[in-house]
């Protein structure tokens, strides 16, 4: 049989990183084809090349047994390729009907005037097949829950008749009875000889769909197998070996929960299969959230920074007493820092100075009462935090990636904090910056300030933390109390859910 | 905690589709035209005559087909300061071929040119993604320069007497023409957009802007759509302004553009655009025409006319903010 779809020796960079070295994948009729990956692997890069939305640097592309250029999206879509994005691509203010069929709408008549009642035939049936036949069709989508609109998204393209589905994440949003529905309506579609292509990072979803299974690790290609594998298998190809040991830091000091000093933080957490699992931080102790994007850690983070509007529905104390953040000025003002997701988005003015960009920071009563516009002596700060740098009123973009960071993470330390709240302090910089981070981060747990670390790089935060808690689903899996690199495949399989799938195998 | 528990969480049904798009922030406009109507009757029982309605309607025409157009300009993710100088500069133009190519000829170039300033933001809009804002505030000015040029600086008075007694001044089964033109533009601008993918496409675009590039929406050919449509109106504006003034001003009604905005936002157009319809045009409009026509009645300087209008303006935007804040929740 020839592959639908054949991509051969793709690679693509996005700036610095290597996105996908030299993938290469066969997309057959009538086949599950699913992605498995951790964070950064290059799932949905691939993906989205599949789909026409990024053109890879190199590499070659086979449809329908003939080489092509690559697709672009009106390409892909004319090809018969249809695309549910990991972000939804609805219009909140727009109907389910409006939604389901834009950009593709049945008419072809010169003034374009809309088919309503065409389109309310067929958006019933879609939606049916999806299990949201009773649905008001005329509600804005901005309406609905997250798991019905990622449910809308999937009926879109399902609306387009695909013969290659592309599926990114779509069953994070869902329930377990939506994804068991979600599950059969790909089942028929492979029936009808549709190609699908999963996108996923749920081992029990691959363990019970997969025709094929891709595995991917940072960006490159681990293995392509055919057949249904079990989660042990994947699990093992996940983790599988290739992880090279991590040089163990000297630990900090670790202080002894039991030793009557109340915790700085705690938090409440539902627990995988029932119960609840308290996140404490102590003074003087990192703790890390580890998981996929999704997995509830970023919930946690805006709770704790204050950017959660229903915050006071989360059991949260500080130092004992229970509080609710409701905005960020607020958590600062109870002593958290936060070191925000996506440094050029949320962190740096980049057209602002390195100074002040490092002085942007509450400012105590005294600095208050000068007109200066910074704070103190900006090259005594850069230097002891280690920034490369010419001049401190050069713009901060002329900073690598990594002394940029570092002068974010500046801009708390010379703040009066307890806690930190750090958000992937090391995405994205070179090994010698983020070594420098990490010295900075023990620093800050040297005065005594305890640090919530969100991090989807495990080895930082296996070297890190003095314990890690794992989420999946927002819900807590388990918690390593000082994790070794040993721990490694075991973290790997929780965040998946691979723990889960297997209580569950066990249940049945 | 769980995300699990929020997803479960079905929400109730909404009834609020029996009402199209009216939620109850939008009946305070209503119940405002309503008061600002018996306000108008206590002071003087003429108001409800026959001869004022139209009177009423003749005075808020510029201002609807403004509004029409600007509402959806909003609608799409967009923003026309432009319209008040296309106005002048098309009227300006029409008028002065006027007398070569008939009135006929007129009316077609006022459109044309209308049309072509609406083209010429759009395409800069599409084609670079620059603010709306400042291209189409350059427009004004380089439209306003022409206007100017092209009268010289001082308004031409040679309108032939058939055309503004034809548009300006006679009346169809007892409706002035230049009310049914106003009407008409506001019934195809609401056919456009409740019947038509245009329509579809311009809430798409002010909704969700990304969501309709990665639908197949041709975004950049709506935009340039959207722009000429505005131009277009304010083409359809300068025949009505320059019939009913008897004379093309190189500067017309230079406020109106900024009325128009005020009365789509006062009547519950959403300012970052994807919501709202005609009718809530059509509120904002009324109200607006209301509240200075019976600022007059009651004998209050223009002055404190002016400062009502900020004051209705603000209270428009802070019931904008409302409306969002209540929409998210």
């Amino acid at each position: 049989m020839t592959p639908l779809l054949r991509l051969v020796d793709v690679s693509k960079s996005f700036g610095a990183t290597r996105a996908l070295r030299g993938v290469s994948i066969d997309i057959f009729p009538g086949e599950i084809h699913c992605i498995i990956g951790e964070n950064g692997a290059g799932k949905s890069t691939l993906g989205r090349i599949c789909g026409g939305f990024v053109r890879p640097d190199t590499g070659s592309f086979w449809y329908g047994g003939k080489e092509v250029p690559f697709f672009s999206p009106e390409e892909a879509r004319a090809a018969g390729l249809a695309m549910v994005f990991q972000e939804l691509s609805l219009a909140p203010d727009l109907s389910i009907q409006d939604n389901l069929f834009l950009g593709a709408e049945p008419t072809r008549n010169p003034l374009r005037v809309l088919r309503r009642s065409r389109e309310r035939s067929e958006c019933q049936s879609v939606l049916e097949a999806v299990g949201l036949g009773r649905i008001e069709i005329r509600q804005p989508v901005g309406q609905l829950p997250p798991g019905q609109q990622q449910l809308v998204e999937i009926s879109k393209a399902l609306a387009r008749n695909p013969r290659i589905l592309v599926l990114d994440e779509p069953s994070a949003m869902l329930s377990l009875a939506e994804r068991k529905h979600l599950h059969g309506i790909v089942g028929e579609l492979r029936a009808n000889g549709t190609a699908i292509v999963f996108v996923t990072h749920h081992v029990s979803e691959v363990a019970e769909l997969a025709d094929r299974v891709t595995v991917l690790r940072n960006g490159a290609l681990v293995e392509s197998i055919a057949g249904r594998q079990t989660v042990d298998q994947i699990v093992e190809r996940l983790g599988g070996g290739g992880i090279p040991a991590v040089q163990r830091p000297q630990r900090r000091v670790v202080q002894n929960p039991d030793n009557g000093t109340a915790d700085l933080l705690s938090i409440v957490v539902p627990r995988l299969n029932g119960g609840t699992e308290a996140i404490r931080v102590a003074p003087g102790e990192v703790v890390g959230l580890y998981g996929v994007i999704g997995c509830g850690s970023e919930r946690i983070a805006s709770i704790v920074s204050g950017q959660a509007s229903d915050a006071a529905s989360v059991a949260m104390e500080l130092e004992g007493q229970k509080i609710a953040v409701n905005t960020p000025v607020r958590a600062r003002r109870l002593g958290i820092g936060h070191l925000p997701n996506g440094r050029a988005a949320n962190g740096i003015l980049p057209t602002r100075s390195i100074s002040e960009n490092l002085y942007l920071r509450p400012r105590s009563r005294k600095q208050r009462a000068s007109l200066a516009p910074t704070g103190g002596d900006p090259d005594k700060e850069l230097s002891e935090i280690g920034v490369r740098y010419g001049n401190a009123k050069d713009p901060i973009t002329s900073l690598s990636g990594g002394n940029q960071q570092k002068v974010l993470i500046g801009r708390l330390l010379g703040s009066d904090l307890r806690l930190l709240l750090l958000e992937e302090p090391t995405a994205g910089i070179d090994i010698a910056a983020k070594a420098d981070v990490h010295n900075l981060l023990r620093k800050c747990t040297g005065k005594g300030w305890g640090i919530l670390l969100v991090s989807s790089d495990l080895e930082e935060a296996i070297a890190l933390s003095d314990r890690i808690h794992t989420m999946f689903d927002g819900q807590c899996v388990r918690t390593y109390s000082a994790p070794t690199t040993g721990d490694m495949s075991s973290i790997s399989a929780d965040v998946v859910g691979a723990t889960h799938a297997k209580d569950r195998e066990e249940v049945l | 905690m769980s995300s699990q528990s929020s997803i479960n969480q079905a929400s109730p049904p909404k009834v609020r589709h029996l009402f199209g798009h009216i939620g109850y922030a939008d009946l305070m406009l209503p119940l405002l035209i309503l008061l600002l109507a018996l306000v108008a009757v206590m002071i003087e029982p003429r108001f409800l005559s026959t001869n004022n309605l139209l009177n009423l309607l003749r005075q808020l025409t510029p201002l609807l087909i403004f509004a029409a157009a600007q509402g959806i300009v909003i609608m799409s993710g967009g923003l026309d300061l432009s319209q008040s100088s296309v106005l002048s500069v098309a009227g300006v133009a029409g008028v002065l071929v006027m007398p070569q190519l008939g009135i006929g000829g007129g009316v077609c170039i006022m459109i044309a040119v209308g049309a072509f300033c609406g083209l010429f933001s759009g395409f800069v809009v599409a084609a670079t993604g620059a603010s709306p804002l400042i291209v189409t505030l350059s427009a004004l000015s380089i439209t306003q320069a022409f206007a100017l040029i092209l009268a010289n600086g001082v308004p031409i008075y040679d309108v032939p007497g058939e055309y503004t007694d034809l548009v300006g001044f006679t009346s169809l089964a007892g409706i002035p023409v230049m009310v049914l033109i106003g009407l008409a533009v506001l019934a195809c601008c609401w056919i456009l957009l409740r019947f038509t993918v245009f329509g579809r496409y311009v809430y798409a675009m002010g909704s969700n802007y990304s969501a309709a590039l990665h639908s197949g929406v041709d975004v950049r050919f709506y935009t340039v759509l959207v722009y000429v449509l505005s131009g277009t109106c304010a083409g359809i504006g300068a025949v009505v302004v320059t019939a009913w003034t008897s004379a093309a001003q190189p500067i017309a009604a230079p406020n109106l553009a900024l009325q128009a905005l005020a009365s789509v936002v006062l009547g519950g157009v959403a300012l970052k655009g994807g919501s709202g319809g005609m009718i809530h045009v059509v509120f904002g409009v009324v109200t607006l025409g209301m509240l200075s026509n019976v600022l007059n009645m009651i004998g209050v300087s223009a002055y404190f006319q002016t400062l009502a209008v900020g004051l209705v303006i603000l209270l428009a935007v802070c019931l904008d903010r409302l409306r969002q804040r209540s929409a998210r929740r």
